[in-house]
């Protein structure tokens, strides 16, 4: 048997049957909260912003047609909760989204001793990447998303996310070998 | 294919977005040609690292939220609903009974502004208003109690751990609810979880279930650390029927010196 769809189960909290959105909070809310944690390396507003897209989705379940993926819409969503946020507590110092680094980088908790300097070597080259680049990048590497589906995300054309994702992972490369320190090729 | 435009698909190739033709011709490139093949293992190798950062678990709190903003939701729903139809059945018995000369309208207000009077001294208000919250907070609390009942039979002991914290903030337990965390408590082969069940169970010590069961779980549980936790909270809540037990763990040979030491105290404590 298959399980609901994302599509079919929002459709009826769009329809009024709220108590279904919780089955999508359990399906996406981990995705979501790493999605957030990559972004803005804190954990804390990474939950706040979590809790904000599903409060948002129920909010504005009417406006859901169900065209394209549920996810899609949802990474939309977060992705405006985002900038809300920052834009209320005026953490944006400039507009220029290129040059944002995450608040904080808290430790985590699963780095122990034989895999966490990788780990976190990757982390800071990740947060070092440009904010679009990185976006770009979480979205495709850790979402599995192709390019036509981050394009609808980002609203922008598909042939913008292919140069963006090309130049995300030489650029990370470069950032990876030169903290730490091995040679690339 | 020249190189250059080799190495222009080549991110597309490692994450897997080429398709035919062109994912033939890149293949058969990269096994005649180093340079592109050098450059394709390296962009695959951080690709391929990426994979190493692990997914994270957001805290329980998370979860609790959102069920809460939820049913919080449901409510509110549930009675946007019911208002425009009272106020639809107001109008039109307004209407119906409405005189409609002025006259009539003044002496009809009259009378039933003296109505109104009479019957706001006489009445007291009653508890209405507080009957909905009452009914919110025990969904919330039901709620609760289904979520902390799951999580506790989750495989994973953060899982377990997030129930357990979970279950610390039922108002009113029901006895599932309790009987679970003890269980917890007993035979959750996980340290940390057992020892989160303890502080949650003592929030819960006024049930007498709860309390002889912390009291018999001193004797059933194998690590000395849990047994001393135990010991540590039931005599500092003066709680002097645990005396036996920590005589009868004296007289054990099997018993930790440890333990054995603190229930020494315990005694002293206490008697």
């Amino acid at each position: 048997m298959n399980p609901i769809s994302d599509n079919e189960l929002m459709l009826s909290v769009r329809e009024g049957a709220v108590d279904k959105l919780g089955l999508l909070f359990e399906r996406h809310h981990v995705p979501l909260y790493n999605f957030f944690l990559k972004l803005v390396g804190n954990r804390e507003i990474s939950e706040d912003l979590v809790q904000e897209v599903f409060l948002r989705i129920l909010k504005h379940r009417k406006t859901y047609r169900g065209e394209s993926k549920f996810t899609s819409w949802m990474y939309q969503i977060a992705r405006n909760a985002r900038v809300d946020y920052y834009r209320k507590r005026k953490l944006e110092v400039s507009a220029d989204e290129e040059k944002m680094e995450p608040v904080s980088q808290d430790p985590m908790p699963t780095d122990d001793l034989e895999t966490g300097q990788e780990t976190a070597l990757l982390r800071t080259a990740l947060n070092r990447l440009p904010f679009k680049k990185r976006e770009v990048l979480v979205l495709s590497r850790f979402h599995d998303m192709k390019y036509e589906e981050i394009a609808k995300v980002l609203n922008c054309p598909v042939s913008t996310v292919k140069v963006l994702v090309h130049r995300a992972i030489k650029d990370l490369r470069s950032i990876f070998y030169e903290l730490s320190g091995e040679k690339a090729i | 294919m020249k190189c250059s435009q080799i190495s222009e698909l080549l991110p597309d190739h490692i994450i897997g977005a080429l398709e035919e033709p062109q994912k033939l011709e890149v293949r058969q490139h990269l096994e005649s040609c180093d340079a592109c093949s050098k450059e394709a293992a390296s962009l695959e190798k951080i690709w391929t690292k990426l994979e190493a950062l692990p997914v994270e678990q957001p805290s329980g709190a998370v979860r609790e939220r959102f069920y809460t903003m939820l049913s919080a939701y449901h409510e509110g729903l549930s009675h946007s609903k019911e208002r425009p139809k009272l106020r639809d059945v107001i109008n039109g018995w307004i209407e119906r009974w409405w005189p409609s000369r002025p006259a009539v309208q003044v002496g009809f207000a009259a009378a039933l502004l003296l109505i109104g009077v009479f019957v706001g001294t006489r009445l007291q208000p009653g508890p209405a208003g507080n009957s909905e919250m009452v009914m919110l907070r025990q969904d919330i609390s039901t709620m609760r109690q289904l979520v902390t009942l799951s999580l506790l039979r989750q495989d994973s002991p953060s899982e377990r751990l997030r129930g357990v914290s979970f279950g610390a903030k039922v108002e009113n337990p029901n006895d599932e609810i309790l009987n679970a965390l003890l269980s917890t408590l007993n035979s959750d082969p996980n340290v940390n979880v057992r020892l989160a069940a303890i502080d949650a169970l003592f929030m819960f010590s006024s049930h007498p279930q709860v309390k002889s069961g912390l009291i018999g779980a001193i004797a059933k549980q194998r690590s000395p650390m849990i047994q001393i936790e135990l010991i540590e909270l039931l005599v500092k809540s003066g709680e002097k029927s645990v005396v036996d037990t920590l005589k009868l763990l004296l007289e054990n040979e099997e018993v930790n010196p440890a333990v054995k030491e603190r229930a020494q105290w315990g005694i002293e404590q206490l008697i």
